[in-house]
Order: C-alpha cells, then sequence, then structure tokens
C-alpha cells in the first residue's frame, strides 16, 4: 500500500444550474485511487473516469469531457459549473489546496 | 551449537503460547464484519487470489458467500474446543480465505492488506494441528494437552518469517515502484490530506512540516524493508517488533484503516510473549490452584469435558457439589471419631 509517491492531485465538483451538486462518476471525474496502484491486485477494475490521479487535466480537454458527456447523457442542462480543486506543495514546507478555479461549460 | 537454530525449529514444547494464538486467529477471524458481498463493478482481471480458478458464479454468489461465514463459525468453533481437529483448522482457513477473497479482491476494485497476515497464520497453524493431530488429539482425549509437548516450534518460526517476509516485501514494493525518493515527505503529506483524520494536531503538523513527513517516511521504508532481520535473534525481533507496532499505531490513528489485525500479530510474535507464556505457566503451575464446585452433574460433566481444553496454565479443578459434601462429611466423621479415641485414650 502507498508504493507511489504522487505529489499532487486534483479534484473536480459539478454543480448543476439549480444549485445542487452533482455526482461526478456521472461525468466520469472521480477519484478512483484508494492508495493502492489502481487495477493492481484486485478482481475488477474500477469504474472509467477521465482522471488519472496525479495528472491535471488540461482545461481544454477537461471542457471537451464534460460538453460531450452533457450533450450525451443530459440534455435537459443549459450548463454545468465544474470546480477544479488542485492540492500539492503550497509553500516549502507545507501541503494543501493549492489553486481552485471554476470553469463554466455550456451545452 | 553449529546447529542450534535447527533444534530450536525442530524442538517441542507445551503448547499453551500456540493455543493461544489459535484462539486469538480464530477470534481475529470471527469478529471481523464482513458486512455483505459487494456487487461487483467493472472489468474483471486476475488473477489475484488463491481462489481465482474458480468460476464467476461461485465467486459473486451470495449464497457461497454466507455459506462460507457459516463453515468460518462451526469450524472456528470447532477449532477452539478442538473438536474434529483434523478437519475444523482447515474448514476456518479456508472459508476465511474464501471470504475475504469474495469479499475484498475478487469482486472488489479496491483491495485490502489487513487479512493476509489472518490468512497466512491460520494456515501455519492449521499446519500444525495436522501434523500433530495424533499426539494432539491423544493429549485431549487424557486431559492433558496443555502439559503434553505438543507445540513443535517451527509453528512459531515460520509464523515471524511469514509476518518478517510480508513488512519487507512491503517496503521493498515502495523501493520498485518509486525508488527510494519515495520517502519525499510530499507522498505523505498527500496521503495524509486525503484519507488521513482531519483537525487532528500530529496530522496538521505532518501537513506543514515536509521534514517530519519526510522523516517519517524514511522511518517507515526502513523498518519494513528491515522488518527480516526479525528472523536472526530474539532481540533483533523484540526491536522490529516495537518499531513495527509504533508505525501500526501511528497507520491507526491517522488513517484509521483496519490494521489492528496485524498489528496484534506483531505484538503476539515479534514481542516477547512466548517468553512471558512459559513464565506464566511455570508461575501458574507453582502458586496457583483454582478449585470449581459445581452443583449440576450435567454442568460438571460438560465443565469436567472443557477443562483440558480451555485451562491454558492447568490450574483448576472441577469438583461436583456433592462429591465435595461427601468428602467433607467423611473427613469431619474422621476427625470426631480421632477426637472420641484420644479422649477414651485420656479418660482410661
Amino acid at each position: 500500500m502507498f508504493c507511489d509517491a504522487y505529489t499532487h492531485y486534483t479534484e473536480y465538483e459539478l454543480t448543476l444550474p439549480n444549485g445542487d451538486v452533482a455526482d461526478n462518476r456521472v461525468f466520469g471525474l472521480h477519484r478512483t485511487y484508494d492508495g493502492n496502484p489502481v487495477g493492481v491486485g484486485v478482481g475488477r477494475l474500477p469504474s472509467k473516469t477521465f482522471v488519472n490521479f496525479g495528472e491535471i487535466l488540461p482545461t481544454a480537454q477537461l471542457y471537451d469531457h464534460v460538453r460531450e458527456v452533457l450533450t450525451l447523457q443530459f440534455p435537459q442542462l443549459p450548463y454545468v459549473i465544474v470546480t477544479v480543486r488542485e492540492y500539492g506543495a503550497i509553500d516549502p514546507t507545507g501541503f494543501g489546496l493549492r489553486h481552485e478555479h471554476k470553469l463554466r461549460v455550456d451545452r | 551449537m553449529k546447529y542450534g537454530w535447527l533444534r530450536s525449529w525442530a524442538g517441542l514444547t507445551t503448547p499453551q503460547f500456540g493455543q493461544l494464538c489459535v484462539w486469538v486467529l480464530v477470534y481475529l477471524a470471527l469478529s471481523w464484519d464482513f458486512g455483505g458481498l459487494p456487487i461487483p463493478v467493472g472489468e474483471r482481471v486476475g488473477p489475484v487470489t488463491v481462489v481465482s480458478f474458480l468460476p464467476d458464479v461461485i465467486l459473486e454468489s451470495k449464497q457461497v458467500f454466507y455459506l462460507c461465514k457459516l463453515l468460518l463459525f462451526f469450524g472456528g468453533a470447532c477449532w477452539v474446543l478442538q473438536v474434529g481437529i483434523s478437519v475444523s483448522p482447515w474448514l476456518t482457513a479456508v472459508s476465511y480465505i474464501m471470504l475475504v477473497s469474495m469479499a475484498y479482491y475478487e469482486n472488489s476494485p479496491q483491495c485490502s492488506h489487513a487479512f493476509n497476515l489472518v490468512a497466512i497464520l491460520l494456515i501455519i497453524h492449521a499446519g500444525w494441528y495436522t501434523f500433530y493431530r495424533r499426539q494432539i488429539s491423544q493429549s485431549v482425549r487424557d486431559g492433558v494437552f496443555f502439559s503434553r509437548n505438543v507445540y513443535p516450534l517451527w509453528v512459531f518460526h515460520i509464523s515471524i518469517f511469514c509476518i518478517a517476509i510480508f513488512h519487507t516485501y512491503a517496503g521493498l514494493s515502495k523501493i520498485a515502484a518509486s525508488g527510494t525518493s519515495w520517502a519525499n515527505g510530499t507522498s505523505l503529506q498527500l496521503w495524509t490530506q486525503l484519507f488521513g483524520r482531519k483537525d487532528w494536531l500530529p496530522n496538521e503538523l505532518i501537513l506543514s512540516h515536509r521534514k517530519l513527513a519526510q522523516t517519517l517516511q524514511v522511518l517507515t521504508l526502513v523498518i519494513e524493508t528491515g522488518a527480516v532481520i526479525a528472523i536472526f535473534s530474539k532481540w533483533l525481533r523484540y526491536i522490529v517488533g516495537v518499531c513495527l507496532l509504533t508505525f501500526y499505531v501511528g497507520v491507526i490513528l491517522n488513517f484509521g484503516f483496519s490494521f489492528h489485525l496485524n498489528a496484534i500479530l506483531v505484538a503476539i510474535f515479534f514481542l516477547p510473549m512466548l517468553e512471558l507464556n512459559r513464565e506464566l505457566a511455570r508461575t501458574a503451575a507453582q502458586n496457583l490452584r483454582v478449585t470449581l464446585t459445581v452443583r449440576p452433574p450435567n454442568l460438571h460433566k460438560l465443565l469436567c469435558a472443557l477443562r483440558p481444553r480451555v485451562d491454558l496454565f492447568s490450574v483448576a479443578e472441577i469438583s461436583a457439589f456433592s462429591q465435595q459434601l461427601k468428602t467433607r462429611s467423611l473427613n469431619h466423621s474422621v476427625e470426631r471419631e480421632s477426637s472420641d479415641n484420644s479422649l477414651h485414650n485420656e479418660n482410661s
């Protein structure tokens, strides 16, 4: 357990037009990392996700992905707001929320 | 002297420690709440366990899962009571392995390393009961199980070897995956941020001091990788045991992972429990005797049957109430008779 040595990660939160927070699994933006290398030593692969733990998705790629899911699966939603939280080293000694930004994705 | 280690592995001793380990292992196996069978999602990969060869229809079957739970309870109870000792140890070990495999490996995308050691040690102790089943059943029948030399020391040494290798493998897998730069401090900070207990002072310190996090990681890597040295001498074993226990306490307090199973087994096998057990047995045999007086004859019979199986230090005696009364009244009449005789002698 904990044999990888990641130094940063990103979390995604999706907010619907009515203010509700959507399950990020539905948009494939959930975290599958549980401390063990994903898919190693297990009988089942975790559900598919667009996010590789330890990597930061480029904004354009994230935008295209969310828009595609929105168009194909949620035609009734005009837009969603994706909050991107990036955690990592914040100063020479500390660790925490390094950067947060919101992205509005229109269908 | 040259083959001292061989003698120590091949030697036999009284089974107090071994039987205590069996009780602890069965308790750990039975006390774990496996919950229900997880609903399998995601694509099948593998093989990951020794039961991976079984078809999905068995590995995903709720009936098989609950049957294994039932067999685990039945086998565990029989093993503890030393009933059907050719079968009950293996029934316990196999049903436990099947349950763990179904609940945490075969049908789940997330694995847990909290159950491996219990499974390994169950197999080793089931092996002891299999290889020594004649001696064990004979001594149980004679009511002298705890005073016969029926515990081979290889069971103890192989258990230590497996626990040591398990931890060394964990250390080596970290070095293999990330190199020595695994201990960079930032990764422990990341896990603490992600999985750690919130608003807990030691975690706050780890999150704000990378040097502290790095020191803890270096110590973890050294302790885990170096755990194998515990097999070479008992003092090294004690030192490794204390270090591993400290590590487990930290992990359990920080992350809340269910590593207390491993911690208990490290405490039993790496701290001087075998020696303490021997000392306790010696002291108890010399100084302690407990007499239980039982009135109902059926309960008396039951306790008489149980005593050689559970009376670890052979200190208990079971006597029937009526029997004690009989003995007392007999003693009383003998005393009266002797005092009458002495009075008669004095008068004459």
